[in-house]
């Protein structure tokens, strides 16, 4: 493996793989507070050309973290079909970012390589993809899942509807999902995280949500995104539980801070798959975010971006019915304004496309990063453009119970006339027949009018 | 244990009427709980905390006098709750009736797709209020009325402390000579602020809290330092360098936390027995949301002054002392 460089007349030596990723990736905020990242931007450019000579063999050989000590290098490794990477293991990262770009690259094509690829192959080949590189290759690329709905059909963009409430007050989520749906928002689920993360009170929700679906037949899914163990335990009660929720990250060390194991996610998927209501093929869902491992003090030394992609590659063995990142949410310290959220959206969209389930952004920030509603609205329409399967919406974009800045519910409508795409087809006759969109799926005067659902 | 009970609540109601009393007398702040409703009848929240966006100006900001034609209205005078801009609803009754229950932008209505235009601005208000908080510096002014102590964290500005939370957990050398320079000597508490995440949170509610604080340590026989020490872009974690230096028995550090659009000025209040420099969160007690429309700033002083004592009794803080 060649680990050095010389450019303009000055040479540039790097002590091991993970030095050469963590440089080359766009400058994080996360990865300068964790002591890794480049120091100046030649020495950036000098690691992405050193990554774009770097053979796909080598960097299977060299995982982020050793297979013996780490569980999610083991479940990435050892998912690898081996008949698929011995063809590719010669190609270069720069080899890899140039087939992506190729025509003759459809969309089959390029979903049999991803089965030959590891997670630090996906991250590598981000660092070294341009903005519109990144979604260029994204809109190629629909992977598609089931809950009670479809998830991935290309030209389809469906919208979690985020009815959050500060003490959990079940009126104030019933009215914060009534104006979702007034709105056109909750195909890809009604999904609550709730406050108090007790068996008793997700047996309620889960219950209450379920009634709510039930009594108007919205054909989506809910979910209550407690504790997986405490999902667990409401399913084994009698819950009616769509599918099973998780946040997860790139290492063993940080998934332990998180209480999960391989072995638990196992047994949750198995008990997912025999006895969620929904009858889902993919009944597991997952959220990640940039800079969890650094918060938890596991990142092992590895760049954030690289961890993020080890996350996908954990999820990945769950075939998850989505998975979600929460780009600006984790806090300034690792995503630190709108230029590295607006990368990092980018990114983590490609990757999870690349490890072949549907992959949503939650385009979003908190106040205290220098980023603004502007930066999350140009960010929503590049991320449509590349076929982004999945959004999340809450009122004016204001989270009133994680105190964080997301889309907004009218950005979904305006997203959708802007881009051409079109929600869940059975959601939009839902829709219709409610008299929220009218026979052209264009807003109807009760559009916008949560009170038609008071009755 | 009903006598301790008792003996508390009336300890608690006390302590808010000397307050009180004492607000009245000076004449300056506004009274507990008038910073709301602007027009109409405020909505009754039931078992719901009301919780809003509203104008909680400084008593230095000048307002407009209501009836002034030259002012265009103020467009944050209004919560969430009282906002309602839907035409011709469906059931608008109803729809007011369910908006108790929620802060939510709800029944804020569209033009086309996007947001009315009030809809929008006013988050423009809000948002820019929210960065503001993190943004600014507390006001040199409310530093020196409440005669704090002035320290500086190892952040050199804004941007660094927000980048590297590290060097915001720790003081600066010139600081902890500052520490050591004006300790008092066997003292059971040692109160602290900092900006933390809302520099608003501490101009708002620190004139109120820390007398309340005060008055609550005094009428339980607790001693504590003259003067609190005010941390500039300090963190929670910079108690607890505070804590060794001054070998308090409790540190009670009121910090600015991170602003919503609904609570830009909201004050959380961490407590540690004998704090030590690294140690876990899970030592450290929250009081969080302490503000005009959460926990009012006098009730939360009786409060932290009750907690501070029963640490001192139990000589321990954090999830210990809930076990107890």
């Amino acid at each position: 493996m060649k680990l050095k460089t010389v450019m303009f007349g000055k040479t540039y030596q790097f002590k091991d793989l993970n030095e050469v990723q963590a440089k080359a990736s766009e400058q994080k905020s996360g990865d300068e507070l964790a002591g890794l990242a480049a120091t100046s931007r030649e020495e950036r450019a000098a690691a992405k050309i050193v990554l774009c000579e770097t053979t796909l063999a080598d960097i299977r050989n060299h995982p982020a973290v050793p297979y013996e000590i780490d569980d999610v290098t083991r479940v990435i490794q050892d998912q690898v079909n081996e008949t698929v990477y011995k063809e590719i293991q010669n190609w270069t990262v720069g080899d890899l970012r140039n087939f992506l770009m190729e025509y003759t690259s459809t969309e089959p094509v390029i979903q049999r390589i991803c089965t030959g690829l590891t997670s630090e192959m996906i991250a590598a080949c981000a660092k070294i993809m341009s903005n519109l590189d990144l979604i260029y290759a994204s809109r190629k690329i629909n992977n598609r899942s089931r809950c009670c709905t479809e998830m991935g059909r290309p030209g389809i963009a469906l919208t979690r509807a985020l009815p959050n409430h500060s003490t959990d007050d079940i009126d104030g989520i019933f009215v914060e999902t009534y104006e979702a749906l007034a709105y056109g928002i909750g195909d890809a689920m009604i999904g609550l995280n709730p406050v108090q993360d007790t068996v008793e009170s997700t047996v309620y929700l889960e219950n209450k949500l379920y009634e709510l679906r039930m009594k108007w037949d919205i054909p989506t899914q809910h979910c209550v995104l407690s504790h997986i163990t405490t999902q667990m335990a409401a399913i084994r009660k009698g819950a009616p539980v769509d599918m099973i929720f998780q946040s997860i990250a790139g290492t063993q060390k940080a998934n332990e801070s998180f209480g999960i194991s391989t072995e638990l996610l196992d047994e949750a998927y198995d008990l997912g798959l025999h006895e969620c209501i929904s009858g889902a093929p993919n009944p597991m869902y997952f959220e990640t975010g940039e800079g969890s491992e650094l918060s938890a003090a596991a990142h092992m030394g590895v760049d954030e971006l690289t961890l993020e992609a080890r996350t996908y590659g954990y999820a990945r063995r769950y075939n998850p019915f989505a998975v979600m990142s929460v780009v600006g949410f984790i806090g300034p310290e690792y995503i630190y304004d709108s230029v590295q959220q607006q990368r990092g959206g980018l990114e983590e969209l490609f990757m999870g496309k690349m490890h072949l389930f549907p992959m949503g952004v939650d385009v979003c920030y908190t106040n205290h990063m220098p980023a603004s509603q502007n930066d999350s609205e140009v960010l929503a329409m590049l991320v449509a453009e590349a076929g982004m399967p999945y959004f999340v919406t809450a009122p004016m974009g204001d989270d009133i119970m994680l105190n964080y800045q997301l889309l907004g519910n009218h950005d979904l409508q305006t997203i959708l006339e802007l881009t051409g795409l079109r929600r869940d087809p059975d959601f939009e006759k839902w829709l219709q027949k409610m008299e929220i969109l009218d026979d052209n799926c264009m807003p109807t005067e009760r559009f916008g009018d949560a009170s038609i659902f008071l009755r | 244990m009903l006598n301790e009970d008792a003996l508390r609540d009336s300890i608690r109601l006390l302590v808010s009427n000397v307050i009180q009393e004492e607000i009245a007398k000076s004449g300056s702040a506004a009274p507990i709980g008038s910073a709301a409703p602007a027009s109409g009848a405020a909505p009754s929240t039931g078992a719901t905390p009301t919780v809003g966006a509203v104008a909680e100006a400084l008593p230095a900001s000048p307002v407009p006098a209501a009836d002034s034609s030259e002012f265009v209205p103020d467009a944050t005078a209004l919560t969430m709750q009282e906002t309602f801009w839907v035409p011709n609803a469906h059931d608008e009754e109803g729809y007011r009736k369910m908006k108790r229950f929620t802060s939510g932008r709800l029944g804020i209505w569209r033009a086309g797709p996007r947001p009315l235009s009030r809809a929008y601005v006013r988050v423009k208000a809000d948002h820019a209020a929210a960065q503001n908080a993190v943004w600014s510096d507390v006001d040199e002014r409310v530093i020196e009325e409440l005669k704090m102590v002035k320290l500086e964290s190892r952040s050199d500005d804004k941007a660094e402390y927000l980048k590297n939370p590290p060097t915001g957990k720790r003081l600066s050398d010139a600081s902890i000579e500052v520490v050591k320079n004006n300790t008092q000597a066997g003292k059971q508490v040692q109160i602290v602020f900092s900006d933390g995440l809302s520099s608003s949170a501490i101009e708002r509610n620190a004139k109120d809290v820390l007398p309340a604080l005060e008055q609550g340590l005094k009428s339980l026989g607790i001693s504590y330092a003259d003067r609190p020490f005010f941390v500039k872009n300090g963190r929670v974690a910079s108690m607890e360098e505070i804590g060794e230096l001054t070998a308090v028995d409790v540190v009670i550090m009121l910090t600015g936390e991170r602003p919503g659009l609904n609570s830009q000025a909201s004050m959380g209040a961490y407590l540690a027995y004998k704090p030590t420099v690294g140690m876990e969160e899970s030592r450290r007690t929250v009081i969080s949301n302490i503000h005009a429309l959460g926990t009012p700033p006098v009730e939360a002083g009786a409060q932290i002054a009750e907690l501070a004592q029963s640490m001192i009794k139990h000589k321990m803080s954090g999830v210990d002392l809930k076990l107890v």
